[in-house]
């Protein structure tokens, strides 16, 4: 369970401050994949981060005690002179003990399928292979809430469909929290919606109906 | 299937952050696969750097020191600046520069500034003592008149970086501005620590203002540690310990203060 209370979070802007939500409070129940909705520079990305843990609001706080990955798809944090097994290895050793960091690293190696690429510096990567071994390294953690943003399929068909096998098989234990602009994606991901409109946040108990009134809303400012 | 990880405490994904955070800055800077000279760079860089201002100083400028050779001064002066000088001007883009890290929630911006400043005093304690070997086999020197004493001296001058670093990461991420003029009075504080000159030389109404400056009773004392002949009037290594303290307590405050605000966007 993840408690959101009292979230508050702007910029300022050379035309002043800009809320993106103002005292946003929400319960995300345990054990339900959430789906996160609104127009692009809403500031889904931005709470996503704040679940995270790894950006702050202005004021309010998070409360939960669930583990939380970092947003899926993520390859900031890789050194582009350092290698593969290099980047992933360093990845794990923030995550798991010593001990576990050669299975962890070897997961992500027969995940990533890129052979011998593994070996080579990770800016030598094509973006599909940076992709794999970006998606390799976030599934070989478990968490309790996997942060997925805007991750759209990579790799070529059979890549995908072993992603989405053990995306399946996570989901049996974990949840995500899922930032996208692909509708049908995310209803058939995700259970719960939370709508992020003009400042405002809506929790929804049924994503079906968050898409419905997002639609609603898009449409209708159009 | 992966084991969901039992919770470690926060000191031990401190420990384990720092740890990952040091090899992975080691790898990056030195052992990368472009250089097929892999770790032997991280000892080789430093060297030819001392070995240039060695021949610049000790045979061009020809300058002589109480109680050492010339080459036992500067290496006792000037690889412990190294170590001062890389790890502030690394701290001063460090938040901007390590965006990615910060996106893995282990990872602080303190666990940044803790692992190069071992790195750098790692790096530069090794190269030290690769070099005065070489300079005593050269029959340069006498022995160390006070090895804990050396030891102690070095590490207090890391704990003095870190401080500083601390200090510079939040002005560095505050200001780019005021971080550029930082790594210019760096340079200007190069000459005025006694790195390539003995402080003795300079007269006595001249000496009192840089004083002020605390790095001079460090590398004056590491000298007096190398060989207990050498002079040190006027040198107060309590006022060193004294400005590290204060330098701690302001850097771990200011860095508590503005934590969250390094890791907001």
């Amino acid at each position: 369970m993840i408690e959101l209370k009292h979230l508050t979070k702007s910029y300022t802007t050379p035309k002043g401050r800009h809320y993106l939500f103002k005292d946003l409070n929400a319960v995300l129940p345990e054990g339900k994949s959430v789906g996160l909705l609104g127009r692009n520079g809403a500031g889904k990305s931005t709470l996503l981060r704040i679940i995270g843990g790894i950006d702050y609001a202005d004021s309010g706080e998070i409360v939960s005690n669930s583990t939380i990955s970092w947003p899926i798809g993520l390859a900031g944090g890789f050194q582009g002179s350092l290698t593969g097994r290099q980047n992933a290895r360093f990845v794990s050793r923030l995550y798991v003990p010593e001990a576990a960091v050669a299975e962890k690293v070897a997961f992500v190696e027969e995940f990533a399928e890129i052979g011998k690429y593994f070996d080579m510096p990770v800016k030598s990567y094509s973006s599909g292979m940076k992709s794999r071994l970006t998606f390799g390294l976030s599934m070989a953690f478990e968490f309790d809430y996997y942060l997925v943003d805007e991750v759209t399929a990579v790799g070529d068909a059979k890549f995908r469909q072993k992603s989405a096998n053990l995306m399946a098989q996570l989901r049996e234990r974990s949840s995500f929290i899922v930032v996208s602009h692909n509708l049908k994606e995310l209803e058939k991901q995700c259970d719960v919606g939370l709508l992020l409109l003009d400042g405002q946040a809506t929790f929804f108990d049924d994503i079906v109906e968050a898409v419905k009134v997002y639609e609603a809303n898009v449409l209708a400012k159009k | 299937m992966a084991v969901r990880a039992k919770r470690r405490n926060s000191f031990e994904i401190q420990l384990a952050t720092v740890r990952a955070l040091f090899l992975r800055e080691l790898q990056t800077r030195f052992g990368s696969q472009d250089l097929r000279l892999g770790y032997l760079w991280v000892l080789l860089e430093p060297i030819f750097q001392v070995l240039l201002l060695l021949v610049m100083f000790s045979f061009i400028l020809a300058r002589h020191v109480p109680a050492m050779d010339y080459s036992v001064f500067l290496l006792t002066g000037i690889l412990p600046w190294f170590m001062f000088s890389r790890s502030v001007n690394r701290a001063l883009g460090a938040v901007e520069g390590n965006r990615g890290l910060l996106n893995y929630r282990p990872v602080l911006p303190v666990d940044i500034a803790i692992a190069r400043t071992v790195l750098e005093l790692v790096i530069y304690f090794i190269v030290y003592v690769l070099l005065m070997l070489v300079v005593a086999w050269f029959g340069l020197l006498d022995g160390i008149s006070d090895i804990p004493l050396l030891l102690f001296v070095w590490f207090a001058i890391a704990i003095f970086a870190f401080g500083f670093s601390l200090i510079m990461m939040v002005v560095g991420h505050f200001s780019g501005e005021i971080g550029k003029l930082v790594a210019v009075l760096l340079s200007v504080l190069y000459f005025a620590s006694g790195i390539i000159f003995p402080v003795q030389i300079i007269p006595e109404q001249y000496l009192q203002y840089l004083l002020w400056n605390p790095l001079i009773h460090a590398f004056e004392t590491a000298r007096y540690a190398v060989n207990d002949h050498y002079p040190i009037y006027h040198i107060d290594f309590g006022y060193f310990l004294k400005s590290t303290l204060v330098l701690m307590v302001i850097g771990l405050l200011v860095y508590k203060f503005r934590e969250r605000r390094m890791m907001t966007t």
